[in-house]
């Protein structure tokens, strides 16, 4: 057996042993205590006043250099305000949502570029009556089916609530990872096309295709492949593995489609 | 982002996205439970408080465990001050001579969950500065790139690591089966 064969099935072995786990009430008050700063922390830190030494107080000030500073700061101003908004979020074609919730807010289903700035600094999305499919610049691409929402942290951040979601890597995502969460599932992809589907007897994460770290809370980090299932029980048992789920992975495919083709050059 | 501006929900779904991950790796640098919660309680603080200096354009994932690192590196340096002969330094593996290059063979047929067990152990029992790589590497997925900026090595050096770190673990699972075919036999 060669070095690199070896290294690969031991890589895979470590990919699958337990993480040390935390005791749950020690995972509870520090999420207290971090959860308790967000309210009261400042969104600018203040930092005191210094009184300049005396040497250092100029004797006058002329009028005219702050007038040539203010038009300066005008000028700025009015290219910063005037700047198109950068298009990182954009709602890609089949979304068939009626209602469409930006930080709670709703915002026109038609109105497809208030959806894209409105996603650019949101911390959840939301979709009521259809599907609705977003593209982050060409790194990956979501679909929310009626009734599910997106909660975000940051961009690669993301936990999924409601029925489901669909989510597929596009060309410029080599090097990042995704942290989606749904239910009792962490999954950390790399690049991969899956369906996480939260129904009421569990969780079911079904790959399309790529490979997805699947971590469940008081289990082992397990690999989910291509074509296979990972079931997790609401109850917290053991994950149960399977074949893809043919219902689960249509939507995948379909949401793929029109990624690629959203991204094609 | 919310993130950066300490937004509740935000910092929810991160606390829940990255508590497990943070601990698992601080309790798998320190292999002490109580030292692992000082530690990461120290960690998410310290995450909170920094939380400007982080870039939303870029990957969280190296950011939280540079933190993490660094918070890990203060603790091993207090421990050393009150027992100086407690743990290596992250730097000092570099200094040593590549192992001689051993085929240790197939790996053994374990059965998976003792195999988890021994692993999980074997990886304890790594130098500690081979542990972060390998940690970070397979567990948490970074790349070696990322690796170099958060131990401020140059990338060579964390695959050279992670070789050793990988050779050790050969050698240990090895010796292992051959126990295990010994016992057998007896």
């Amino acid at each position: 057996m060669s070095d690199e064969t070896r290294d690969r099935e031991l890589e895979r072995l470590l990919s699958a042993v337990p993480a040390p786990r935390a005791r749950s009430e020690f995972r509870s008050s520090l999420r207290e205590r971090f959860l308790a700063g967000a309210a009261s922390a400042p969104e600018v830190d203040v930092v005191p006043d210094e009184r300049a030494p005396a040497g250092q107080v100029r004797a006058g000030r002329g009028w005219k250099p702050w007038i040539a500073l203010a038009a300066a700061a005008g000028i700025v101003a009015l290219l910063y305000f005037t700047k198109p908004a950068p298009r990182y979020w954009e709602v890609l074609p089949g979304s068939t949502a009626s209602v469409v919730r930006v930080n709670g807010d709703i915002l026109p289903p038609a109105e497809t570029d208030m959806i894209g700035k409105a996603l650019n600094d949101a911390r959840s999305v939301s979709a009521e009556g259809g599907t609705l499919r977003l593209a982050y610049r060409d790194q990956y691409a979501i679909e929310l089916p009626a009734g599910a929402r997106v909660d975000f942290a940051d961009t690669y951040t993301l936990a999924a609530l409601g029925p489901a979601l669909r989510v597929v890597t596009g060309p410029g995502f080599h090097g990042q990872r995704l942290h989606v969460r749904s239910g009792g599932a962490n999954l950390l992809v790399t690049g991969t096309a899956f369906a996480v589907d939260n129904l009421p007897e569990g969780v079911c994460v079904c790959g399309l295709e790529g490979r997805i770290a699947i971590q469940q809370k008081g289990h082992a980090d397990v690999p989910l492949e291509g074509g296979k299932q990972c079931w997790f029980p609401k109850d917290e048992s053991a994950p149960a593995w399977g074949d893809a789920h043919a219902p689960h992975i249509a939507p995948v495919r379909e949401l793929e489609a029109a990624a690629r083709e959203h991204w094609r050059p | 982002m919310r993130l950066r501006q300490r937004d509740r929900a935000a910092l929810e779904t991160f606390y829940q996205s990255y508590f497990d991950r943070v601990y698992g790796y601080v309790r798998r640098m320190l292999g002490d439970d109580a030292e692992a919660e000082d530690v990461t309680q120290e960690v998410f603080l310290n995450l909170q408080r920094s939380i400007d200096t982080y870039d939303p354009e870029r990957p969280l994932s190296p950011w939280v465990f540079t933190i993490a690192t660094n918070q890990v590196r203060d603790h091993w340096r207090a421990r050393r001050r009150v027992d100086p002969l407690a743990g290596a330094s992250l730097d000092d593996e570099d200094a040593r001579p590549d192992p001689p290059a051993r085929d240790a063979g197939p790996l053994p047929a374990l059965e998976q969950a003792e195999l988890a067990r021994t692993l999980s152990a074997a990886i304890d029992e790594l130098p500690e500065s081979l542990r972060t790589t390998l940690v970070l590497r397979t567990q948490e997925g970074l790349s070696f790139e990322e690796i170099a900026r958060l131990i401020s090595r140059n990338e060579t050096a964390v695959r050279k690591r992670y070789s050793r770190a990988l050779e050790a673990l050969r050698e240990r699972l090895a010796r292992l089966a051959a126990d295990v075919r010994g016992g057998g036999a007896a």
